[in-house]
């Protein structure tokens, strides 16, 4: 098979699902290392097909210990960097294939968001994200502007356009699912805050400044994840 | 000045998922633990819906990150978002262990799961499996044909030659309704972002 043979290129939507057997898989991997057009169409569609796997299943505690130790023994593969005289911990093969695959991913995976540069996400950072979505709700303090980026995996709260909250007073941003309500943040009625993704509701409640470790108050705002 | 300092201390703002990877790719096992609370749930949940199997998908979730952990350094963000990029990995890694377990199964063992494989998932058993409401809504948007070739493929495991074989269609209308399902399904949450 040629690189340039259109009956290769009509592997791409198979491609992009994984469902090419191994020989036609490398085929196309060869077709794509020299088509820089066919690169910029995956990485077009990989979001979409990475999208029908959003059915998030937290795995069991006693695997994330399992996965820090085991990553605590090897250490990452510096790309490009000369191999040291001797490794302290020899990677199994396992993980050197592993690394491989991965930068195999890395390399035909394509263009789709914008680098980050700073420490820490802002809520503009989110608003302008490529996948957010953003929701204006009013409440009895003013509008509030929520903006939640799938691929980042947090929520901005944008509290610009809400009303003073009074004197010692402030909101606080919280995951309010069933038996278990959790502040995430804080933010001024001038101000805007990122948290991270949760599940069940979220809440903004009035609360003193210095926070409350359960809502006192009733939510001005509640919102399920899955609206976000 | 925001009066940040009169706040209760509430965690952090959650560092860029980029710089997260460039730490990872130090070395810094933090970031990284911050990385699997992160991705943990989106990683081993296409696991487990794509292998049905609560001990593979655990296995499959382990290598994914140790993966990540490994390869890290050759992150590029400007390639993708870093959720695409484990889900991608977690996904094709899912699909390998269905087929290589598949293949190892005796012929008339085969047969059997075959014939139970034959019975065709309800459409509506996609669309609920699919937790955000816009992905919902954008495959509802999708041609049945589309529907069913994306579905086969991506949750069943299916190559599309086999998929051919069970919807009785060409191979290549099969691998034109997966790309075209796709892009539809990319537009329509584009158009909804």
């Amino acid at each position: 098979m040629n690189a340039h043979d259109p009956e290769v290129h009509s592997l791409l939507g198979p491609y992009v699902l994984d469902a090419l057997e191994p020989a036609e898989r490398a085929a196309f991997e060869g077709h794509l290392r020299e088509c820089p057009a066919c690169r910029d169409e995956v990485a077009d569609l990989r979001p979409a097909a990475a999208a029908l796997a959003d059915t998030p299943l937290s795995p069991p505690p006693a695997l994330r210990e399992q996965v820090m130790r085991l990553a605590a023994q090897t250490r990452p593969v510096r790309r490009g960097a000369r191999p040291a005289s001797r490794p302290a911990s020899r990677p199994s093969r396992r993980l050197w294939v592993g690394a491989a695959a991965a930068a195999v991913l890395l390399a035909l995976g394509g263009g789709l968001v914008a680098t980050q540069r700073d420490d820490t996400m802002t809520a503009a950072d989110v608003f302008s994200a490529a996948d957010v979505h953003t929701h204006e709700m009013p409440t009895k303090m003013g509008k509030v502007r929520v903006g939640m980026s799938h691929e980042m995996h947090v929520v901005a709260v944008d509290g610009s356009a809400m009303t003073d909250p009074g004197a010692g007073m402030a909101y606080e941003v919280w995951w309010a699912a069933p038996g278990h309500t959790e502040s995430v943040g804080m933010f001024q009625d001038d101000e805007s805050v990122v948290v991270p993704m949760g599940e069940g509701d979220l809440w903004i409640t009035m609360e003193p400044k210095a926070g409350s470790a359960t809502p006192t108050s009733a939510p001005l705002l509640s919102l399920p994840a899955t609206s976000l | 000045m925001p009066r940040r300092g009169l706040l209760r201390a509430v965690p952090a703002a959650p560092a860029a998922p980029e710089e997260l990877m460039a730490a990872v790719a130090d070395g810094d096992l933090d970031a990284f633990g911050g990385l699997y609370d992160r991705y943990a749930a989106a990683v081993h949940g296409v696991a487990t819906r794509v292998l049905r199997d609560p001990i593979r998908a655990e296995e499959v979730t382990q290598e994914v990150f140790l993966e990540a952990w490994r390869g890290a350094d050759g992150y590029r963000a400007e390639l993708g978002g870093v959720r695409t990029w484990l889900v991608t990995i977690a996904h094709r890694r899912a699909i390998d262990v269905v087929r290589s377990v598949e293949a190892s199964r005796a012929r008339e063992d085969r047969a059997g799961r075959r014939e139970l494989h034959e019975v065709p998932g309800p459409e509506t058993e996609v669309l609920a499996d699919a937790e955000r409401a816009d992905v919902r809504r954008c495959l509802e948007g999708l041609t049945p044909l589309q529907l069913e070739s994306v579905r086969l493929a991506y949750y069943d495991g299916l190559t599309y030659p086999q998929v051919a074989a069970r919807l009785g269609r060409p191979l290549s209308t099969i691998k034109t309704r997966m790309a075209d399902g796709l892009a539809r399904l990319r537009d329509c949450m584009e158009a909804g972002a």
